[in-house]
């Protein structure tokens, strides 16, 4: 197991090198100078090529990629904002809290809620409880997560006036979070019991359970003794996605209600023509996401005993395996 | 009252069974009126090709159908005198693995991947006897051992054992609570030949010291020679002939059951080519009116198209629905 | 044919399903049984010379195409066909927007600024006092085209990179599975952001970004299914009658694969439509004054104190386009496969 967690990190890093490689590539495409935007509209050329010497864009794009990745994975430095010349690291460090809170109590929301959601419509199939929560997820799916966030806004803040509408600097308390939780939530929550539901279904159809049927053992007994431990490896696997869409998710929700986290520092720099903060934020990001895809792997190996048996040998039965799921998102 | 349906010595009754299957709107008629008797410590062949309803009346059984699309329609099934078919859940529960088990086709996906095959085979006997972990652990084990397989392997998972192993783990877990009553569904059509014999010949043991009757479902007419004591022939959910091994062996009556024996290589023949039966079974859902396998059947009178024939005595204990060549 | 072949049956009387029909295993595999005992059914017209039997879905049964099982199986589901009419009327509907529109989109009434919905405003007015109703009907256009674009490009991609993935295997393989991974490695909304930041906005644009996001899961969908496909026995089986590599691709496997892909891609077209809203939310994208629905929507977010009802109306429209073809994929799954019902 220890091995598997090693070579899945080893194989991380080049990952995100590459992920790293190709952002920097993209960004380094843009049009637009980025010494004119950091020196200002009114700078005069002189001060727009010191600028340009100081961040060294006058070199050929190999040396600057060296800089860029040097800095990042080796000094752990993500440059400057070319609006105002603050560090990057430093802003992400201190909006990623405001982010994960919003994605991680997203994300128990939609596991605490989605899978039992799944479950019960599964070991109902074509009853009105199964009919209910598959309709609920559909619409769940079919709304764009802003809109709702707005909707709710409109409902709850504006209307009821109940909950705060936005976000205040130095705000804190649970009513400033239930809104955009509950929005970033609701489509995590439908896709997690679609997915659920889908493979309960699978489990229940499969030929163990008819022998466990076969035992006299109760419907409870094998919904929880067989049916969920072996529904739960497909549910992991799409569990990656689910965290990957919470973290995307909350990044545009952190928009609508003004939450000074990662994704408004994107947006905002979008808007600005800030790509090094674009450039930085999206690997960062990746970084992140790629540390949350190797803890779904590693539960996902310690559920599954074929998957555990496969990592002592060679980890390459499992992503076989997870390949052949063939996962769409 | 309700032991005047079985007679003595009689362990398992079925009288006119009828189970129906949907699916996209069509119905499937799976089983058509299918009577059959076991006796104590006997086997009874149910011999038949895919699709004949074999499983789905071992099913029956168990009550372990697929509830949203089967269904049984009518008909009684009496395990010792009493008829399942009325039992409540709760009732039927407890005779589910311990009066009666069943050994299924397929071992490859019979065993729950994720648990160890100890803790599936503890899982049956401490769900139908008062004991302790440690105990049904001893048990589990002892059953492991009965079965060919080292008590020490109790703690490796079913990907661990090849197909042949598995099927040993399936049986300790269908007699790990000494039932009367094993059903087994082909047990060793999906293992390799050598193992096949291993296997048949194991179960045949066990069924001797545990004193167990067998309802051997199988469309091997080499392992209902060897296991059967008694053998029911069907066919598009019915029974068209059945007897003692020795009536249908030695005296197959029925043109369907003669032709199963046609294409069948015979040492003592010199035979260029073997005859099979022609044509397919016909299709559940559009059952004909008259003999089910009078589409199939070389010596089809006109009447057969329109009448149904029921079971006649040709000897003593010999039944068949055809009397062609009685 | 087959079936009158003795060489085919055996001995014993189920001894056809393990000799002969691979053709009926496949059914079993792909097919429609769930019920046991049901699989003689199907299957009558396969075998043959030089026909390798059961290619699975588009040509199950004789004088019948896959289609048409797959047109009436899909014709039976009546939630599915409702949503596809009202997805057709929709798309016709914003077509033919300038037959239909009571206003024109960008004419300005300044008399009517910022009103509420009412019978001469279905949706109400924006704050320039244009019909928000014939917004969105010009708008559908922007919304609905290039969710459909966008799916159709990703998955003409994803077919060559996962088709050439699967059949060439090897080096050509390992390199597109890893440009995969580097794709994967973000959530596609934040690959498209980043994308969309380098393009610039605009409908082409955004149609670039959305489709290059969208490639990942067709591909490995498409090469996984292949993979698995190739395994089985009706391939091996055209394999043993001397069919040729390509055509053994082209008509038995690649058919067979693309079955999932389609019914992704179908909620594919779903995913893309709201990836574009939110898109054009934050800025990217397609922007106003373009009446595309999320950047009307996000026009309209400054008013929300004021004047919420100016967020109904396009965000209902998606909501609407986006269920409808979220149930007409389901209605396409269940009809191709009911196997792979949920």
């Amino acid at each position: 197991m220890a091995r598997y967690i090693v070579k899945r990190l080893l194989w991380m890093i080049p990952l995100i090198i590459c992920v790293a490689i190709t952002i920097f590539t993209l960004m380094y495409f843009v049009p637009g100078d980025p010494a004119k935007i950091m020196a200002g509209t009114d700078a005069s050329q002189a001060d727009v090529e010191l600028v340009r010497e100081e961040l060294g864009l006058n070199d050929p794009y190999i040396v600057r990629l060296g800089h860029y990745l040097s800095d990042v994975f080796l000094h752990f430095d993500f440059g400057k904002s070319l609006i105002n010349r603050s560090s990057i690291g430093d802003a992400l460090i201190e909006r990623f809290p405001r982010s994960m809170t919003l994605a991680l109590s997203s994300l128990l929301i939609t596991l605490l809620v989605g899978i039992p959601l799944g479950i019960i419509a599964a070991v109902n199939p074509n009853t009105w409880k199964d009919r209910a929560s598959m309709f609920f997820s559909l619409i769940a799916v079919s709304i764009p997560p802003f809109w709702f966030a707005l909707m709710l806004v409109v409902i709850f803040a504006l209307n009821l006036n109940l909950l705060p509408s936005m976000w205040y600097g130095g705000a804190s308390g649970i009513k400033y979070w239930i809104l955009p939780v509950v929005a970033n939530s609701v489509i995590g929550v439908a896709m997690q019991a679609r997915q659920t539901r889908s493979s309960m279904l699978e489990a229940m159809n499969a030929d163990y359970i008819l022998t466990s049927r076969a035992k006299g053992l109760s419907e409870r007994g094998i919904i929880f003794r067989h049916a969920l431990p072996n529904a739960s490896i497909p549910i992991i696997t799409e569990s990656f996605f689910t965290v990957s869409a919470s973290i995307a998710g909350s990044l545009i929700i952190e928009n609508v209600f003004g939450i000074p986290g990662i994704g408004v520092y994107l947006v905002t720099a979008l808007n600005t023509r800030d790509f090094t903060v674009v450039q930085s934020t999206v690997i960062f990001v990746a970084i992140i996401l790629s540390l949350l895809n190797l803890i779904t792997d590693i539960g996902y190996a310690a559920v599954d005993p074929r998957i555990k048996a496969g990592f002592a040998e060679t980890g390459k039965g499992k992503r076989k395996l997870k390949k052949e799921r063939g996962v769409a998102l | 009252m309700q032991n005047g349906e079985t007679q003595r010595g009689e362990l398992l009754r079925i009288r006119d069974l009828v189970v129906e299957y949907t699916s996209e709107g069509e119905t499937i008629h799976a089983v058509n009126g299918v009577s059959l008797e076991l006796k104590k410590g006997k086997t009874l062949g149910l011999l038949g090709e895919t699709g004949a309803g074999k499983t789905t009346i071992a099913k029956s059984v168990m009550r372990i159908l697929p509830e949203t699309t089967s269904k049984i329609n009518s008909g009684e099934i009496y395990l010792n005198g009493k008829d399942v078919l009325l039992l409540s859940e709760k009732k039927m529960r407890a005779i589910r693995g311990k009066s009666a088990s069943m050994i299924f086709q397929d071992p490859m996906t019979a065993l729950d991947p994720v648990r160890r095959v100890g803790e599936q085979i503890e899982e049956v006997i401490r769900l139908h006897n008062n004991t302790g972990k440690n105990e049904a652990q001893q048990w589990a084990m002892e059953m492991l051992e009965t079965v060919g397989i080292k008590a020490d392997r109790a703690r490796e998972y079913p990907h661990q054992f090849s197909g042949g192993m598995k099927q040993r783990v399936v049986i300790a877990i269908a007699l790990a609570c000494k039932p009367e009553l094993l059903l087994a569904d082909e047990p060793t059509t999906a293992l390799d030949v050598t193992i096949q014999a291993q296997i048949l010949r194991m179960i045949e043991k066990l069924k001797k010291e545990l004193d167990m009757s067998m309802l051997l479902i199988t469309h091997d007419l080499g392992v209902v020679a060897s296991q059967c004591d008694d053998v029911a022939v069907i066919y598009a959910g019915e029974i068209l002939e059945s007897g003692s091994r020795e009536d249908i062996y030695d005296h197959p009556t029925h043109p369907y059951t003669r032709g199963l024996f046609d294409a069948l290589p015979d040492i003592n023949k010199e035979v260029r080519r073997l005859t099979p039966i022609t044509g397919r079974m016909i299709d559940p859902t559009d059952l004909p009116k008259g003999c089910y396998f009078q589409p199939r059947c070389a010596y089809a009178k006109k009447s057969c198209r329109h009448e149904r024939r029921e079971m006649a005595e040709i000897s003593p204990g010999h039944h068949c629905r055809c009397t062609h060549f009685a | 044919m087959m079936k009158e072949n003795p060489a085919y049956s055996s001995a014993s009387p189920e001894g056809d399903s393990h000799s002969v029909d691979c053709a009926q295993k496949h059914e079993y595999e792909h097919g429609h049984e769930h019920v046991r005992g049901h699989g003689e059914k199907h299957g009558h017209g396969h075998g043959g010379r030089g026909h390798v039997p059961g290619s699975g879905f588009w040509r199950r049964r004789k004088g019948q195409t896959g289609f048409s099982i797959f047109l009436r199986r899909f014709l039976r589901q009546k939630m599915a066909l409702a949503c596809f009419i009202v997805l057709v009327a929709l798309i016709a509907i914003c077509a033919f927007a300038p037959l239909i529109a009571p206003y024109d989109m960008a004419t300005m009434d300044l008399t009517a600024i910022s009103q509420s919905p009412s019978a001469d405003h279905l949706f109400g007015t924006d704050d320039l006092g244009r019909d928000i109703f014939s917004r969105c009907l010009y708008g559908g256009r922007y919304s609905l085209a290039i969710g459909f674009l966008s799916t159709a490009l990703a998955l003409v991609i994803g077919i060559v990179i996962g088709a050439c993935s699967a059949y060439f295997g090897g080096m050509a393989d390992l390199i597109l599975m890893r440009v995969l991974d580097l794709l994967s490695a973000m959530p596609s909304i934040l690959l498209a952001i980043a994308i969309s930041a380098v393009l610039g906005t605009g409908f082409d644009k955004l149609l670039i970004a959305l489709s290059i996001s969208a490639i990942v899961p067709y591909a490995r969908q498409l090469r996984a299914k292949m993979l698995a496909v190739s395994q089985m026995e009706y391939v091996e089986a055209a394999r043993a009658i001397n069919c040729s590599i390509p055509r053994i691709m082209f008509i038995h496997v690649f058919p067979n694969a693309m079955t999932p892909v389609i019914v992704a891609a179908t909620m594919g077209v779903a995913q893309q439509i709201l990836s574009a809203a939110t898109l054009a939310y934050i800025g990217l994208g397609v922007r106003p004054p373009s009446p595309e629905w999320g950047a009307m929507l996000a026009a309209a977010k400054t008013y929300i104190i004021q004047y919420p009802y100016m967020l109904i109306g396009p965000g209902v429209l998606i909501v609407i386009s986006v269920l409808c073809i979220n149930l007409v994929g389901d209605g396409i799954r269940d009809a191709l496969d009911p196997k792979m019902k949920r």
